[in-house]
């Protein structure tokens, strides 16, 4: 049977579909490979809302809070119990007053100087990537964990 | 004014207990899968809860496994997933252990000290002994502890699958402040 094409198209043809694959694919691995999260500022959130209600969403149905805010960006307000520092950066801690009950928000890199002038009492809004809750027994106590937070405002 | 003598004994008696164990919620713990071929699958968690016990040795530390913080959206993903860590089914990486020379230590005195510590790791509900070393850092009555040590992630049931790009035994750090 006769072949609508020469050879020497089909070749150039093999090449051309081998070269389009492979710069699609590398297209493909270099975005895989150098893709990061986006600054947090820049993402809507999910959520907002109080930051003590929020806990106690947890507190009362630990399962339906995960599956509704695991890895969602939320944004809550409320008032700083305690500020620890981690290497180089501050968390900030918000308590339920009473249960040992904690938030804690682990910032973004790019808000490292954000952090540095807030103090325990001062009330904010954060917005943040929730990493859903875990029980201490260490501890005896719940913890919702947060991390890529980023300072929105503070009152 | 006997009972109240009893009760201020009490008190005094569980605040002094209370005072041996020194415990944060900032503690870091880092993961580092990292392989010649690929340099992403690391990441950091600052908020794992830490404790030490200067009394008895006893340390311990816990950390969630879904607020490991990667650079990677992917790598971030793929590390939280069913068939590697699971982290919505088991949700934590704990560390329960002793120090098993802690009368080389002396809690009141500045300084810098080596311990041998021994415990039991577990991931994904699987518990295996981890013997490691640790340093001490004592100043003004704070302490700074800091660990290095690998585990092999099959030995937890996690398979990194047979092409290199993750390490099956990954180096963990540890590092927390008490005060």
């Amino acid at each position: 049977m006769q072949l609508p094409f020469s050879k020497k198209t089909r070749i150039r043809v093999f090449f051309a579909v081998l070269a389009l694959g492979l710069g699609v694919g590398g297209g493909i691995a270099y975005y895989l490979f150098t893709e990061k999260f986006e600054d947090t500022q820049r993402v809507k959130a999910a959520h907002t809302g109080s930051a003590l209600e929020f806990l106690k969403e947890f507190q009362s149905n630990d399962s339906l809070a995960n599956a509704t805010y695991r890895d969602q960006i939320v944004e809550l307000k409320g008032r700083i119990s305690t500020i620890e520092w981690a290497d180089t950066s501050a968390n900030l801690k918000i308590d339920a007053v009473g249960s040992g009950d904690y938030l804690i928000f682990d910032f973004q890199q790019e808000d490292a100087n954000k952090t540095k002038n807030l103090q325990p009492g001062d009330s904010v809004s954060i917005r943040a990537a929730c990493s859903g809750s875990i029980y201490s027994r260490i501890l005896n106590s719940r913890s919702v964990q947060f991390k890529r937070a980023t300072l929105i405002q503070k009152f | 004014m006997k009972h109240f003598f009893i009760a201020a004994t009490l008190i005094l008696s569980t605040l002094s207990v209370l005072a041996q164990s020194k415990t944060t919620t900032s503690a870091i713990v880092s993961f580092d899968a990292t392989t010649e071929l690929d340099a992403l699958p690391k990441a950091e968690n600052k908020t794992s809860v830490g404790m030490i016990d200067t009394k008895t040795g006893q340390v311990g530390f816990e950390a969630a496994v879904n607020n490991f913080a990667f650079s990677n959206p992917t790598i971030q993903q793929h590390f939280n997933e069913e068939r590697w860590l699971n982290s919505a089914k088991y949700p934590l990486f704990t560390f329960q252990g002793k120090i098993t020379n802690l009368g080389k230590v002396n809690f009141a005195k500045d300084g810098t000290y080596t311990v041998s510590i021994e415990g039991t790791m577990t991931i994904k509900d699987k518990t295996n002994p981890l013997s490691t070393t640790a340093t001490l850092v004592v100043s003004k009555g704070a302490i700074n502890a800091s660990s290095n040590f690998s585990i092999k992630l099959s030995d937890y049931g996690v398979d990194v699958g047979t092409r290199g790009k993750i390490s099956n035994e990954p180096k963990i750090t540890v590092s927390a402040d008490f005060k």
